[in-house]
């Protein structure tokens, strides 16, 4: 089965195969949303939410994007609106792996998940896009429905602001 | 351009994208401002302590959880209540009293039936879902 396979199977009402989708872009999509929410438990509730409302706007789905690429724009929204009814401005200082090292400087790798979880959410949001992903500045428009020229600015700024957490501690 | 704007063009040709501005002018003009030319190596040494790091692996499952509430029934409840009330209301109109009497054990029969059948799980809901998650 790929993706068109299950999205049509949906569309005729077999909601097993939703299944599918999941499993493919769970630990994905999770990753994506502990790099915006900075916290487990409110990725898993904001993914989970997401899921929900992409099988009920399957219909509204355009054959032609990615899957994911439309998807990762529903859990972006659940994941706002989760930061938007926070009481605390952002809980993403709590012990939580932004960042997985592979064959690097170990406290190379938590200095800088620790200034990630620092900063702003949309700074963390477009870095970690940019840079664990590897998106382009066009497809980070189109990831965060933003103009190129603001990506680009947008990410400079949040170069900067890491720049300045990691050398305020050192 | 200002110095900033003339920084945020050198990043994005530094990332091998097409800013706004010429590569040759950018070149220019971080030859001649040591300020955007200290700026931007930096970010660019910046940038390689992303080398090697990756997303972590989120062991996660939702499958079931969200399994589950695909295939819970909506709730009817209250319009059924509604319609409870309204066939009691309607039972007090009935001038014969053994009918009126069945109109109104009826459907508290159906209910008791009702809850009895739930009480089986006959749609496998997790109820242990929450433990689960609880242990990871």
């Amino acid at each position: 089965m790929d993706d068109a396979a299950a999205i049509r199977s949906c569309r005729s009402g077999d909601a097993n195969a939703f299944r599918y989708l999941v499993e493919r872009y769970q630990k994905q999509a999770m990753a994506h949303a502990v790099a915006i929410l900075g916290n487990r438990t409110d990725a898993e509730d904001a993914l989970q939410e997401a899921f929900l409302d992409a099988y009920r706007a399957l219909d509204r789905f355009d054959e032609g994007r990615s899957f994911y690429s439309w998807f990762y724009t529903i859990l972006r929204n659940r994941c706002w609106k989760l930061v938007g009814s926070r009481n605390r401005p952002d809980r993403a200082a709590e012990d939580v792996e932004i960042l997985a090292a592979s064959g690097v400087n170990l406290d190379q790798t938590l200095a800088l998940g620790e200034a990630l979880a620092r900063l702003q959410v949309e700074s963390r949001e477009i870095l970690t896009l940019r840079h664990l992903d590897g998106l382009s500045y066009e497809e980070l428009s189109v990831r965060l429905g933003i103009p190129i020229g603001t990506v680009m600015s947008r990410l400079f700024y949040a170069r900067k602001q890491l720049q300045a957490t990691l050398g305020g501690k050192r | 351009m200002t110095c900033e704007e003339w920084r945020v063009a050198a990043m994005a040709l530094a990332d091998g994208e097409m800013p706004p501005v010429s590569r040759a002018a950018i070149e220019t003009h971080l030859v001649t401002c040591d300020g955007c030319r200290r700026v931007i190596e930096e970010l660019q040494e910046l940038a390689s302590t992303w080398d090697g790091q990756r997303r972590p692996d989120c062991y996660v499952d939702l499958w079931p959880a969200i399994q589950d509430r695909l295939g819970r029934p909506k709730r009817h409840w209250l319009p059924m209540l509604v319609v409870l009330l309204v066939i009691f209301k309607l039972a007090d109109l009935v001038t014969d009293t053994s009918l009126a009497l069945w109109v109104q054990v009826v459907p508290v029969l159906m209910a008791a039936a009702a809850f009895a059948l739930l009480r089986q799980n006959p749609f496998r809901i997790q109820t242990d879902l929450a433990l689960k998650e609880a242990e990871l």
